[in-house]
């Protein structure tokens, strides 16, 4: 009876610790698929190449932009005036989304079947609520 | 020990039942808890118009871990608490208290250790140093243990899956620290805790007057509703 009380208790940590070490952390590739994605992106703003910056945008958040400029999302992501910010981002991954703080612009990330997109762009940070972004989702 | 001696021979199935009974039954149900948290946990993706998981992404996902670990933690807690708590509280009529006499550590000879310790007795139970204290206590302290581990579980795979929901909603993250004195972090923990301690004392009172015959968990059902620490 011993044993089997310390073989359960052995299973049951190894279980604990397990599920501490799953899922909870984010791997280093997830990290810096996260920060590639958004360095491509402001690489495309950098060259003015916003049919490239539009791959790289959020199924949804693409969506809106385009419904609310009434453009295809190319010309609607022209008009944003967003500034290409280039430099080593802070970069925060939990689960599949992401936070990017460059220099001037801040970015939020979400992992999708074909890579890491662009969920929100141009953000600001305002106390206590959500940050202010000039492209999103809906 | 005199009286009838446990038949010594017996098919391994039914000699375990209890626990493979208990732990098939824990499987089959984390089972289906991950497949309903899985298309919960898609739904709300499909709504904010994010990639969906599928059921291997979701059991690694810091969702599942934190939903699992806080209600391991509460179990592990509640048993802690059961079983140092009834060293001392006493429950008049309850099958789940010992006699009211008895109330705290009790002799070396009542618990047989040291020079108590039998034959058949475990061999740290026979000891006279800390091994024998760390032996007295190893039921109490592995529960303690296992409910310290999920909870820490709990909070760093809970900081994870906050997290997340924070950056769905263009919103920071926290820090571990934060997290922890978060109204999540709380509102987890404490809803799991109180129903472990209705359980307790739900099965406390009610065993004064019911009874469940052929369980050790009940007094024999002709017992009368005074007699304290007697299993049927």
């Amino acid at each position: 009876m011993d044993g089997r009380k310390r073989t359960f208790a052995t299973l049951t940590a190894s279980a604990v610790v397990a599920t501490l070490l799953c899922g909870c952390g984010a791997p280093a590739a997830r990290v810096d698929g996260a920060r590639q994605a958004g360095l491509a992106f402001e690489q495309a703003l950098a060259d003015a190449d916003y049919a490239r910056a539009c791959t790289l945008i959020a199924p949804q958040t693409r969506e809106e932009l385009e419904e609310n400029e009434n453009k295809p999302c190319g010309p609607a992501l022209e008009g944003q005036a967003l500034s290409a910010a280039d430099g080593v981002p802070d970069t925060q991954v939990y689960g599949r989304q992401a936070l990017l703080r460059l220099p001037t612009d801040i970015l939020f990330l979400s992992q999708f079947a074909d890579g890491w997109k662009v969920t929100a762009a141009g953000c600001a940070p305002q106390a206590g609520e959500p940050y202010r972004c000039s492209v999103k989702g809906g | 020990m005199s009286g009838r001696r446990e038949p010594r021979e017996g098919r391994f199935w039914k000699d375990n039942s209890l626990t493979l009974a208990f732990g098939g039954a824990f499987l089959v149900v984390l089972a289906g808890q991950a497949l309903a948290g899985h298309a919960g946990f898609n739904e709300d993706l499909a709504v904010d118009g994010m990639q969906q998981l599928t059921i291997g992404e979701y059991l690694m996902s810091s969702d599942f871990a934190v939903d699992v670990t806080e209600n391991w933690q509460s179990e592990f807690l509640q048993f802690f608490l059961y079983i140092f708590g009834t060293v001392w509280l006493l429950q008049r009529g309850s099958p789940e208290s010992k006699e009211l006499h008895k109330a705290g550590p009790e002799s070396d000879q009542e618990q047989r250790v040291g020079d108590h310790a039998r034959a058949d007795s475990p061999r740290w139970a026979g000891t006279k140093d800390w091994r024998q204290r760390l032996y007295s206590r190893s039921l109490g302290t592995a529960m303690a243990l296992l409910f310290v581990l999920s909870w820490l579980a709990q909070s760093i795979a809970g900081t994870a899956a906050y997290n997340e929901q924070r950056l769905r909603e263009l919103l920071p993250p926290v820090s571990w620290s934060s997290y922890l004195a978060s109204a999540d972090f709380w509102d987890r923990s404490l809803q799991n805790w109180q129903s472990e301690l209705l359980a307790v004392a739900a099965m406390a009172i009610l065993s004064v007057y019911l009874r469940q015959r052929g369980s050790p968990e009940s007094k024999p059902v002709g017992a009368s509703h005074t007699s304290t620490g007697v299993e049927g």
